[in-house]
Parts: C-alpha cells; structure tokens; sequence
C-alpha cells in the first residue's frame, strides 16, 4: 500500500504530525510526503530515523517528496497508539505504596521494583489504572527511576492516578511527570470497582 | 527606568524615590482546549513579566478577541480562568477590552509595583553567576503536538498544570535572596531569553545539557522531529551565537523551543546561590541549575558541567 500526503504549507510540525500517524494506521507499505520547505523535510527524516524506517528524499523546484518505506513483519518497530480494547480486557488495578518492594533491603527493593516496572511493560495485559500512593507518589515525579516505564504504560493505555494529599505531603506537585492527580474518592472508586487490585 | 533597549520583560517608570510602577502586557491565541485552564495560563504568562522583574502585580485588565458566534460560555471560562489567577496573584482585575476576532486572544496587561533599587533585570548578570531555571523545558513541543492531535491533552495534565503556576514564588525566593539578574523563558525559548541575557549584562554564558529539566515527552516527541516552526525561528536567529559541544539533536531544538508561561532564569551569585536553593526548596518551587556566566559573547553548550 501505498499513501500520498500533501503537507505543502503546512507549518511545523503538522507535516510530521500527519506523517507520524500515516505510518502508525499503515501496516506495511509506503508513505509519501511532499513538503515546500526544508525543516518539514528534515523533521520527518528524523522521525523515520528515529522508527528505525529507511527514506529516500526527491527535491524537485523547491519541493521535497520523502518515501519512507515500512516493512511487513510482525514485529512492529513502534507500538499503535490506540487502546485496545483488547489491552484493557483483563482489568485489573495496580496499587503502588512504596518506592520499594517488599522489606529486608531496600536497596534490593529498589531494584525489584525497577525491574518490575520493566517486566510490567512487556506484559500482554498491562494494568487498566495504577494509583500511586504515600511514598509510592515519588514514583510519577521528576527524578523518578521508572519514570519512563510509567509513560510507556501510559502510552500503552494505563491511567495513571497519584494521590495529591501524597504529593502534597511530599511538596512534590510541581515535580509530578507522569497521569493526573487523583483524590481519594475517586482512588476507592477505581479500587471498589475493579475485580482485581493488585498492591505492592 | 527600564524601557525597550536591553530586552526586559516590562517597562519600569519611577514615581517616588521609594516607588517605581512597571507595566506589561502579554496576550495570545489559545495554546490549550480547555478555556479555563487557558485563560490561566494566559494570565500567569502575563503575570509573569513582573515577577521576573522582581516586583508585586497590583491590577490587571483583560485584553481579549472573541468571534462573534462561537459560544459565550466559552469565553466566560477563559475570563474565569484569568481572574483566578489574577486574584491568586493577589492583584485586582480592573476591567478590560474585547474585540470581535475569527480566532479568540486572551491576556493581560498589568501593572505592578517595585522598590526602584530592587528592580531585576536583564542586565544584572554577573561573571560566575549560576543560572537556575524554575519550570522544566518543551512545553512548545508538546503543545503543539496536542493541536496536532499527536498527544492527548489529559496525558499532558502535569505539563499543563506547571504552564497554569504563577511564578510568584520562585520570584519571592529570588527576591529575599536580592538577586539582580533574571527573566523568565517564554517565546524565544532557553537560548533565546539567555542571549537576551548575555547581550544586555556584556557577558557569554555556558549551559549543562545534562543538567536542563525538560518534560520526558518533549524528549519523545522532539527525536520524532516534531519541532513546532517557532523553535526554527530561534534556532535561525541564534545560530551565529550559540556553540554546541556534543549536543544531541533533540536537545538542541528543546532549548530552541518557544515556551508558553515558562519558568524564571535566575542568575546567582555563588555566594547567594545556597541560599536560593533552600528558599526554593523550601517554597515547593522545582528548579534545576543549568550553567553558568562567563566573559565574553556568545552561549557555550557543553553536555555536563
């Protein structure tokens, strides 16, 4: 397949916007994109780098038409968007208390923790929301060792819920990174309705 | 006292040996769907002109645009919005002007006041000050990859709401620590409002890549090359006067990005700079400390200190 975008005069960064979701609805084939400037051209050569795609760039009279060619294969280079509904069929809610997992160490704790985060990404069903609560909340701020696991989650269709009176206590809502600030209502809403709450 | 030439963020006119008044004005287009959460932003951007001078709003009026058949409820929450933070600044909204527009506009003008010895300006940076920033980097990118439809404005909820705080108390710990040198980062982006900085204080600055707070999406976005036009711009304008060592890409364009409602650039000295730390830690204020100023022209980009 094969799919034509016209982004001349369009300002940055819709052309990349366009293109970007053009090779996410694509399964495999080719996208096309004209552009009438520089920038647009190099933006979407970056996003094709950065996709791992391969692209080849025409310059005809001040216009650039870049090809960027996505290969059928199973393993997709980047994730679709979108939640499935698939995704969020086994609903379960993730409740996190700490910064660590289990006691004895909590160097150790610390470690599990990351490494859980990091196994929870490649499961087939990642959890349908995951509240953060007292240190737990240190989790979703800056500075935070899994910060980029919880955004991949996120990406991938998890809520993303910390407890303000947490962050508050912690002074840290100006530092928060990651979902939105929740409050305990809604927090024993989610818990109550859910069929499987899992705490750490 | 202060008018156009060293690119303040306001203009300063003194009234009294003990009173000086300084008036700003800022207004936009909407950077945000929700009308509420963009007439605060629009509200705090303009506040923030004077807290970057180190004074105290005292009144505001709204500027505004509106088409004449969109729907009045919206506009109404923009106006909420801006008086919210208007009355949390502790300022009085005094009234204001609307025009009818095909694309809304909202801001402020504002009016506050400041000792005239304890104006804060551009031009007060000093050699060996450090330079510490008070809100995290890539909100341009990351909106207008919400307009564009890339990113969802609820997954955006913790950047939007850094956007919608005032810079009040960031300026308060500025001002107890009697800095003399800041602005605060908006349009022209980190690279810009520093050069502004160099260029009125006679000074060259050296900023640490490793050391900028920037929001993990924009570093997402920004490696797919979404980079709004405006970052262009800036990067166009400045490319004579900034010297990257090892910067990766998508960095560079981050601190090309044109920031709505960003953070203070506070240059301290050494000697205050703990101090200021404390103070800030102590207000809740997130800060990082991202370079520092040298002798010479230009900006220096070194990945670390």
């Amino acid at each position: 397949m094969e799919k034509l975008i016209d982004a001349r005069g369009m300002e940055c960064p819709m052309p990349v916007v366009i293109t970007k979701k053009a090779l996410t609805d694509l399964d495999s084939g080719k996208v096309v994109a004209l552009v009438d400037n520089e920038e647009a051209k190099d933006n979407i050569l970056r996003l094709a780098d950065n996709l791992k795609l391969s692209a080849t760039v025409r310059r005809q009279a001040g216009e650039f038409s870049v090809e960027i060619s996505k290969p059928s294969q199973e393993k997709r280079p980047f994730p679709a968007l979108e939640t499935s509904a698939a995704s969020i069929a086994a609903d379960w809610v993730l409740l996190v208390t700490g910064e660590t997992i289990g006691r004895g160490s909590e160097e150790l704790g610390g470690v599990l923790l990351k490494t859980f985060f990091y196994a929870l990404l490649s499961a087939e069903f990642p959890p349908a929301v995951i509240i953060f609560m007292n240190g737990g909340v240190k989790l979703t701020c800056q500075g935070s060792p899994v910060l980029e696991h919880i955004l991949a989650l996120q990406a991938k269709g998890s809520r993303v819920l910390s407890c303000g009176a947490c962050l508050d206590y912690f002074k840290l809502k100006t530092r928060l990174c990651a979902g939105a600030v929740s409050n305990m209502y809604d927090i024993a809403q989610t818990m109550a309705q859910t069929p499987k709450l899992v705490t750490l | 006292m202060v008018s156009g030439g060293d690119f303040d963020d306001a203009g300063v006119f003194r009234l009294r040996e003990d009173l000086a008044i300084i008036q700003t004005l800022d207004f936009f287009t909407p950077v945000v769907d929700d009308p509420f959460l963009f007439g605060q932003i629009a509200a705090a951007n303009a506040l923030s002109d004077v807290y970057a001078m180190g004074g105290t709003p005292l009144t505001a009026m709204n500027i505004a645009a509106f088409p004449r058949c969109a729907n009045i409820e919206t506009f109404s929450l923009i106006l909420q919005g801006g008086a919210q933070k208007i009355g949390e600044a502790g300022a009085f909204l005094l009234g204001g002007h609307t025009i009818e527009d095909k694309e809304p506009k909202y801001g402020l003008s504002v009016t506050g006041t400041v000792h005239p010895d304890r104006v804060v300006r551009n031009s007060g940076a000093c050699e060996g000050d450090l330079l510490f920033l008070t809100k995290r980097l890539g909100v341009g990118i990351i909106c207008s990859a919400i307009k564009g439809g890339a990113v969802k404005e609820e997954e955006a909820a913790a950047v939007l709401r850094e956007m919608a705080a005032l810079n009040r108390e960031a300026a308060f710990a500025m001002n107890k620590s009697g800095l003399r040198g800041a602005t605060d980062v908006t349009g022209f982006g980190l690279l810009g409002h520093l050069h502004e900085m160099c260029e009125a204080s006679r000074l060259a600055a050296e900023v640490w890549a490793d050391a900028l707070p920037v929001w993990p999406q924009a570093i997402e976005l920004a490696k797919d090359g979404l980079i709004p036009a405006g970052a262009h711009r800036n990067r166009d304008f400045l490319r004579e006067k900034t010297e990257f060592v090892n910067t990766p890409r998508h960095l560079q364009d981050i601190m090309f990005d044109p920031q709505t409602s960003g953070g203070l650039l506070l240059a301290a000295p050494p000697a205050k700079a703990g101090k200021l730390e404390s103070d800030l830690e102590r207000a809740g204020v997130g800060y990082a400390i991202i370079g520092k100023m040298r002798t010479g022209r230009g900006i220096r980009i070194l990945d670390r200190r």
